[in-house]
């Protein structure tokens, strides 16, 4: 299936609450115990190919730390 | 291969060189950030003020793109009636307020700009506590939670919570008063519909409206960001119903 969209995760803005992984229906966000700069725990997208670009993880995000891109035409690698 | 912005940083977010200065969890940042897109698909980011009190929410003057000015704390009611008394019905101003803010020291210039039936617009963003100073209890706490002041929870000798949304909506000078919540996607977008619907009443020169929306406060309530937003749904949503309260298209 081809990818339809993937997002950015801004760690200087990121606290770590969990809203994204919490509310992504999809499972394409993940908790890490890895820590950004700011001493806080960071998400990561790990799930490339199951993201629909639905946007609730950017909704959800109260510091606005996510971008959501959709892709306009298929990878061509996919 | 091209690729398309959804959703992300509002227009109107001011991306300031700092950590956003809310708590992990805090749900705060969602509401600003409602507030700016409603801003934005309204097309006032030119011609809105923003009038904020004094709390966590003075931090929207920082981060939303648009004139703004902090006022003496719970004053946002009596400065914004001012302002729109002379700026006209060009400009739309917003007032921006916690709920202690609002309904403890700002009761009297909320209630009576609402009385007065100004042309302006009021969010409170309702945390059940005081949020700044340290979790203390609020007018907002609800029946039974534990708070710094309140520690064996909150009981009848404490008073009862002010539900400011039924309460501002029984008056006859309010044209709009709704309160929302974000904790699904499905309430994030219900929310800004009232928000938008809130500032079309100003736009319209229908009266004063008012939209009261529930926020996390992890940090104050000791509890883990998710839990606080199942708190949210168990506790006080029974206490703080959500829904439209009121919404007449002319006073009378």
């Amino acid at each position: 299936m081809a990818k339809k969209g993937y997002i950015k995760i801004n760690e200087n803005r990121c606290t770590g609450c969990g809203f994204c992984e919490m509310f992504c229906k999809k499972g394409c966000v993940e908790m890490t115990k890895r820590l950004s700069v700011l001493g806080l725990p960071v998400p990561e997208f790990t799930n490339a190919e199951d993201c629909i670009a639905c946007a609730m993880c950017a909704w959800m995000c109260p510091h606005v730390a996510i971008e959501v891109y959709e892709y306009l035409e298929a990878p061509a690698s996919a | 291969m091209e690729e398309k912005w959804i959703a992300g940083t509002p227009k109107l977010w001011r991306d300031i060189p700092l950590i956003i200065p809310f708590c992990p969890g805090c749900q705060h940042g969602t509401a600003i950030k409602a507030l700016c897109e409603v801003i934005d698909e309204l097309g006032m980011e030119n011609n809105s003020v923003l009038v904020v009190g004094v709390g966590c929410n003075t931090m929207a003057s920082v981060l939303v793109n648009v004139d703004s000015v902090m006022v003496a704390h719970g004053r946002p009611g009596d400065v914004a009636s001012a302002m729109k008394r002379v700026l006209g019905k060009d400009t739309m101003v917003i007032t921006w307020q916690g709920d202690g803010d609002t309904l403890a020291i700002g009761c009297e210039p909320t209630v009576h700009a609402a009385a007065r039936s100004e042309n302006i617009t009021t969010f409170m963003v309702n945390n059940a506590n005081y949020g700044t100073t340290g979790g203390q209890l609020a007018p907002t706490s609800v029946m039974g939670q534990v708070t710094t002041t309140s520690p064996l929870g909150r009981t009848p000798s404490h008073g009862y919570p002010i539900q400011g949304s039924e309460f501002l909506g029984s008056l006859r000078g309010v044209a709009y008063s709704a309160r929302g919540a974000f904790t699904s996607p499905a309430n994030y977008q219900k929310t800004k519909k009232y928000m938008k619907r809130a500032l079309g009443k100003q736009k319209d020169c229908v009266g004063y409206s008012f939209v009261e929306i529930l926020s996390t406060c992890p940090a104050n309530w000791h509890m883990s960001p998710i839990e606080s937003l199942k708190w949210i749904e168990e506790e006080m949503i029974p206490q703080f119903p959500l829904g439209e309260f009121k919404n007449v298209d002319k006073i009378e």
